[in-house]
């Protein structure tokens, strides 16, 4: 079985997310993650030397743990599914606000952009890599960090082309 | 589709819905045979929920046979010879043989 390399799989993935709305216009877009208490703190410290920067909403997209597919193990050729993380940021510092309200609309956004083709059934990524899922549990800060919203994505790709 | 492309596929999809295991209990040759049957890994998969969740027919007939014997046992009145001081087919063994066979 061909296999997609690692790295052209998850730049593919980040592209495509990057591209879609509304994270096309986050401020924040990297693949190199930040903890969210260093971008509050670099907006602060740049907002008190009066020049101000919007570090918020944040995308990240992160590899994760690599997945050798069990059944590969007995005798067939191996199958690897890269988990990929998507780490999304957002900060409301209103008094009241309901960070949650925006980071599931993010959530959707998310699942959107990556949902299958409804004529394949699948997500290739334009044709790089095999298939494409959500995986199946998304954690979020469950409002315990206060203005800040936090939610880790983990998405799934099937390497194998 | 090959086998092992498609075998990939329907583990990645149970992957994804965190049912790994439920693909890994069965074996190569059963998934050949889906394979083969001309099933999509989509609905291998499905077919596996389903049986795992007792909506299978078959399974689901086998299920009902169950709780009916079940039931029928658990209905059916329990007769006890010895309390009700009944004698059971044969009678009782006559305490001196040798009178019977004389």
């Amino acid at each position: 079985m061909a296999q997609t390399p690692r790295e052209t799989a998850i730049a593919a993935l980040f592209a495509r997310l990057v591209a879609a709305a509304p994270f096309n216009a986050f401020p924040t877009q990297s693949r190199r993650l930040r903890h969210w208490r260093e971008l509050v703190d670099e907006q602060s410290s740049r907002a008190a030397v009066a020049s101000p920067v919007a570090l918020f909403p944040a995308l990240y997209v992160v590899g994760a743990r690599n997945l050798r597919l069990q059944k590969a193990a007995e005798g067939l050729p191996a199958a690897w599914v890269l988990e990929t993380k998507v780490y999304l940021y957002n900060r409301d510092a209103t008094p009241g606000a309901v960070v949650e309200t925006v980071r599931n609309s993010y959530l959707d956004a998310l699942e959107a952009a990556i949902a299958p083709d409804p004529s394949t059934g699948k997500q290739s990524l334009g044709g790089l890599v095999r298939d494409v899922r959500l995986g199946d549990e998304i954690l979020t800060d469950e409002g315990v960090l206060g203005e800040i919203g936090l939610a880790i994505v983990p998405v799934l790709i099937l390497l194998t082309k | 589709m090959n086998f092992e492309v498609w075998l990939a596929e329907l583990t990645f999809l149970a992957l994804a819905k965190g049912i790994s295991a439920l693909v890994s209990a069965v074996s190569d040759e059963d998934h050949q045979a889906k394979h083969e049957a001309g099933y999509t890994p989509a609905e291998a998969l499905g077919d596996l929920v389903a049986k795992r969740d007792g909506t299978d027919p078959v399974v689901a007939k086998v299920d009902q046979a169950k709780a009916d014997a079940a039931k029928t046992a658990e209905a059916a009145p329990v007769l006890d010879t010895r309390s009700a001081g009944v004698l059971v087919a044969g009678g009782d063994a006559p305490a001196d043989e040798s009178s019977v066979y004389a």
